[in-house]
């Protein structure tokens, strides 16, 4: 299935989600820049369509505080990107299932990333936690998004209830230490191979994305990676041309890996050479 | 009565969350929710706060 997917050249590669069609593989979180100039520069250079957003208490806005309230609404609006709400820092199902009913009416939107943590020390997601939280977000209407570890077993379960995007981490959030087990990201693909499938969270270096949408991963979506690089604009230029520089690659198929060299130089005519 | 609202103990006399929500006069967009629970913005004045309730006013923010 998957092959079949990399000789397909009929179709426009499009990213199907949530209904929608996008020519974007890359999806971006808004948090942690330098500024709002900064974001909304990088955001642009990125060429990313949708971008995560979350919920916090109103704290009411002071000059200069971006990152919250109504200043950060429009900056965002002018963005023109579409909404991708999350349940950040929800520990139990109550406060995730909650925030996620809070999400659609201030966000307008059926989508949630969620999130259902189980800890805090490296911000794992918690799978119980998640599937319980995933099967009553479904009934009532949501698309879920659900942020989840690389278990087969968690994924199939999620799959089972209904969910038809899975988000698997490449690594602990905002730890960029990329696809830490590329083999069981490779698994899910090849055992969900329909499924839309975007590594979230641990991706630090363009080349981590490379390697998740070299294993035909439908697209990546990453934060820190870029709103902590030395210049996140051109940071996020550089994870723009990584997704699609591995997205063209898996469509294109490469080559199989050998155990021993094979000469790409021909042999035959080669100077120097007398038979023994 | 003392209530908590975003995790701050305060008095109020309102009894309706609406006049709560009234009063503290958020800007732009928001959502709230009572003792984890959301109440759409249709229902704020159908809602009758009682003493220790815990209300939650949110609003968009930045996120990963």
């Amino acid at each position: 299935m998957l092959d079949s997917k990399a000789n397909d050249t009929s179709t426009k590669d499009v990213l199907e989600l949530g209904g929608k069609s996008y020519s974007q593989r890359l999806l971006i979180g808004t948090a942690l820049y330098p500024s709002p100039s900064i974001m909304q520069s990088a955001i642009s250079k990125s060429s990313a369509e949708i971008a995560t957003v979350s919920l916090r208490r109103q704290q009411g806005s002071k000059p200069g505080d971006y990152e919250a309230g109504s200043d950060f609404w429009e900056l965002l609006k002018a963005t023109g990107v579409d909404l991708l709400p999350n349940t950040a820092g929800c520990h139990s199902v109550k406060e995730a299932i909650t925030t996620a009913q809070m999400a659609r009416e201030v966000f307008k939107t059926n989508w949630i990333k969620l999130e259902v943590i189980g800890n805090d020390y490296n911000l794992q997601p918690d799978p119980f936690g998640l599937l319980e939280a995933s099967e009553e977000l479904i009934r009532q209407g949501f698309e879920v998004f659900p942020y989840c570890t690389d278990d087969l077993v968690l994924c199939e379960k999620l799959v089972n209830l209904g969910c038809k995007i899975l988000m698997p981490w490449g690594a602990p959030i905002g730890t960029g230490r990329g696809l830490i087990n590329p083999y069981a990201l490779s698994v899910i693909r090849n055992r969900f191979p329909e499924l839309t499938l975007i590594v979230d969270a641990g991706i630090g270096k363009p080349s981590h994305a490379v390697q998740a949408m070299e294993l035909g991963y439908d697209a990546v979506l990453l934060n820190t990676a870029i709103a902590n690089a030395l210049d996140p604009v051109k940071m996020a230029a550089a994870f723009r041309d990584a997704v699609k520089a591995g997205r063209t690659g898996f469509l294109a198929g490469a080559m199989q890996e050998r155990s021993l060299a094979s000469p790409s130089t021909p042999e035959t005519g080669k100077p120097f050479w007398h038979q023994q | 009565m003392h209530i908590y609202f975003n995790g701050e103990k305060i008095e109020t006399h309102h009894t309706v969350l609406g006049k709560l929500i009234e009063e503290k006069c958020p800007a732009g967009e928001y959502a709230v929710a009572v003792n984890e629970s959301f109440v759409p913005r249709s229902e704020y004045f159908s809602v009758n706060l009682s003493a220790e309730d815990k209300v939650e006013l949110v609003a968009p923010m930045v996120g990963g």
